[in-house]
């Protein structure tokens, strides 16, 4: 009997190990992935350096981009950057004020009953698929834009800008109300006995308590907005120029690798190549606002805890 | 931060008056109001206007049919079957990579700097956008790092049958099983034609560019002439280097055309699949775009799993140790039983998520016009979203109407899969605390 009951602790022991290694696998894989990012666009994005038309240089330096239609080729992608900008900063002035505000609302004001049906109707902004933004970008509010002003044409910034914005508005809101509802009671309470309003209470007290949590959702929600592709590959256009101009026709980096992808250039030539280049910028800056906005998040986390 | 000094910021509004202080209240007030009804706005407004557009398409046709340049003879049969293939091998691969990966973050991990970087490595990678997915899934699913060839000439191949095709005395076209695809070079020296009465009789070596020699197991399409293929394995019988006779297992027939002048070439080579044929490299198939989804939510699960996993009381835990159970049998009886209704809600919520993402699969290559259901790992697919991008981008309002009318099912899918989750979190999740 006793050996029995040693062969099974053996056994238990090993099985504990084995899966323990198994899950420890597992959860490597995600390092393993972020790995495999990092390899193929840097490896695609050495070979595009290396073709003669490339240079480093011109690719951050230079303001043209023109990498199919014939003639001499051109890869600055600094178009394509501007573009992805001006796209991004109209979404955020659809999405920053009426997120923030709607957050407001709905933690200083609304009642948990009005809360119970905002919240969730929100939510469902937030499962829509982002084609089916395109879409309604495309065939609302592109024909809305030109009622109001001739000069937007078929595909333009705004068009995308705002479309981008209705996606993102439910990220701004739910983490800018998380932000706001983390403010403790007592700064509330302290406003309204020196006899504060429920304005001065919210904009002059919760709202700069609460501002770091603020910043960084405004922050992963641009970090969104940048690499959105479906709604620019359908409501933006397909022109790379450099414009600050909203009603412009402009390509985004996502809609410049769409049309890469979708079959435009011979694979292995050098245009291919270039989308590779192109994702790793993309990459960089979303990273980029990604971690400003978490490390701005943790350290308001630890404010309050 | 530093608190801000109350008095300061409430006595200079009290200096203003208060008649100007409540009207600031009341106009900020509406301003909120404002902005959350424009929000909910929106949402009614695209709800309303997709409603509007594409309620006429969704007929029981629709479903039936598949993508064509006809929009009345349209359908998302094709779409609708990839995203269920693509989906299913998401989850199948997503799931139990992510929860794995929350239970031994959440559970078994000792806190220190490696697990702290594996957590700080996961929420970066829930920041990449989904086209960069995209682009992975193509490099190393698609395309395995070119490493085996390209994808319209894959060098490994699994579940596979191969045939070449001759053309007959009759200018039938007949298929002759062969052992695999000769890449270039004519193999088919062996080739040898035969006729008997009624058959037509093609026998190929099974092995490329051998002579055909005594006693070799040939493979022996007999062509009858009611159209009917049928099989025959046959032992060939060779005098020097001509064939004169061979007998199959149930027919037996002379071998006429000899000489190796006669040999036939086959026209074309063709491959079958069966279910469960797998070539590397993946190329745009099922496989490769349900893994590169799976890369998608990857991170999505893991977060929402360790969420549901640390909801979990530490009491539990510490109980089922204090009684003398490993760490594993503690998790397998008290934290995951516990943890399950939210973990199965974050995955739900996961999928909801791979069945609209159209970025990275656009990426892959999926095909954007598609006429036949998936069949196995390696079909060519195009699912929903990518197939309302597919109508949305045409310039005819009819496509529209299409788009608008996919994007209903679509809708309804992601309303049915919430529903669950929300049930979910309603019913089953008890409180433990």
């Amino acid at each position: 009997m006793s050996f029995g009951r040693a062969r099974s602790r053996r056994w238990r022991d090993w099985s504990e190990r084995g899966i323990r290694w198994s899950l420890f696998g597992a959860s490597f894989f995600s390092v393993f992935v972020t790995f495999a990012i990092l390899v193929v666009l840097a490896r695609e994005s050495y070979l595009f350096f290396g073709f003669d038309q490339v240079s480093i240089v011109e690719f951050f330096g230079s303001t043209e981009w023109n990498p199919l239609l014939g003639g001499t080729q051109h890869f600055g992608v600094w178009p394509l950057v501007c573009g992805t900008m001006l796209v991004t900063v109209i979404a955020a002035c659809f999405a920053l004020p009426i997120g923030l505000t709607a957050a407001v609302y709905l933690s200083e004001y609304a009642d948990s009953k009005t809360r119970a049906i905002l919240k969730p109707a929100l939510e469902v902004l937030a499962g829509i698929p982002t084609v089916v933004y395109g879409f309604f970008a495309l065939t609302a509010i592109t024909p809305l834009l030109q009622s109001i002003s001739p000069r937007f044409g078929n595909y333009n910034a705004t068009s995308a800008g705002i479309a981008i914005g209705i996606m993102i508005l439910p990220i701004v809101c739910s983490l800018s109300e998380d932000a706001l509802r983390s403010v403790p009671r007592s700064l509330r309470d302290g406003a309204y006995a020196l006899g504060g309003t429920k304005f001065d209470v919210s904009v002059k007290v919760v709202v700069p308590a609460a501002l770091s949590g603020i910043v960084a959702s405004f922050l992963l929600a641009m970090s969104r907005a940048i690499g959105e592709t479906m709604i620019v590959a359908l409501a933006a256009g397909g022109i790379a120029q450099m414009t600050a101009e909203p009603w412009a026709e402009v390509q985004t980096m996502t809609a410049y690798m769409v049309q890469i992808f979708l079959g435009d250039a011979p694979a292995n030539g050098v245009e291919y190549a270039s989308s590779y280049a192109v994702a790793a910028v993309l990459f960089c800056m979303t990273l980029g606002f990604t971690l400003v906005g978490r490390y701005i998040l943790k350290r308001f986390r630890e404010e309050y805890e | 931060m530093t608190i801000p000094n109350l008095t300061e910021i409430v006595g200079r509004g009290t200096l203003r008056g208060n008649a100007r202080r409540a009207l600031a209240n009341r106009v900020f007030l509406w301003f909120c109001l404002m902005g959350t009804t424009l929000a909910i706005l929106v949402l009614f407004a695209l709800l309303f206007s997709i409603f509007l557009e594409g309620w006429s398409s969704v007929t029981w046709n629709f479903f039936d049919n598949f993508a064509s340049r006809n929009p009345s003879a349209s359908g998302i049969k094709g779409p609708l079957w990839g995203s269920v293939w693509v989906c299913a091998i998401c989850a199948i691969s997503a799931l139990p990579l992510g929860i794995g990966t929350a239970i031994y973050l959440e559970e078994f991990a000792p806190r220190n700097r490696v697990t702290g970087f594996i957590n700080l490595n996961i929420m970066n990678l829930a920041g990449v956008p989904s086209i960069v997915y995209g682009i992975i899934g193509l490099t190393a699913f698609a395309r395995m790092f070119g490493g085996f060839g390209s994808a319209s000439d894959p060098t490994v191949l699994l579940g596979y049958s191969y045939y070449d095709e001759y053309e007959s005395m009759e200018g039938e076209v007949v298929r002759v099983k062969v052992s695999a695809i000769e890449r270039d070079g004519d193999r088919v020296e062996d080739g040898v034609q035969a006729s008997l009465a009624r058959w037509n009789i093609w026998v190929a070596h099974p092995a490329p560019r051998a002579p055909l020699i005594n006693n070799t197991q040939v493979e022996v399409l007999l062509d009858s002439d009611d159209g009917s293929d049928v099989w025959r394995t046959a032992i060939a019988h060779v005098e020097g280097t001509s064939v004169e006779r061979s007998t199959a297992q149930s027919a037996s027939f002379d071998i006429v055309e000899v000489s190796a002048a006669n040999a036939m070439k086959p026209i074309t080579q063709s491959r079958e699949d069966s279910w469960w044929s797998v070539s590397l490299p993946f190329g745009s198939s099922v496989l490769a775009g349900g893994l590169t989804l799976m890369l998608v939510i990857l991170p999505v699960v893991i977060i929402s799993s360790q969420e549901a996993l640390r909801a979990v009381p530490s009491s539990l835990r510490q109980g089922a140790l204090a009684l003398g159970s490993t760490r594993w049998q503690m998790v397998r009886e008290m934290t995951l039983p516990a943890a399950i209704p939210g973990i199965m809600t974050g995955a739900i919520l996961a999928m909801s998520r791979a069945i609209g993402e159209a970025a990275p699969l656009l990426v892959l290559g999926g095909f954007l016009l598609v006429f036949a259901v998936p069949e196995n790992l390696m079909s060519d697919f195009t699912v929903l979203p990518l197939q309302i991008y597919n109508w949305a981008g045409r310039p005819q309002a009819s496509f529209h109407a299409l788009a608008a009318g996919a994007i209903i099912v679509q809708l309804v899918v992601l309303l049915v899969f919430n529903g669950i989750a929300v049930f979910i979190r309603q019913k089953l999740q008890k409180n433990l605390s």
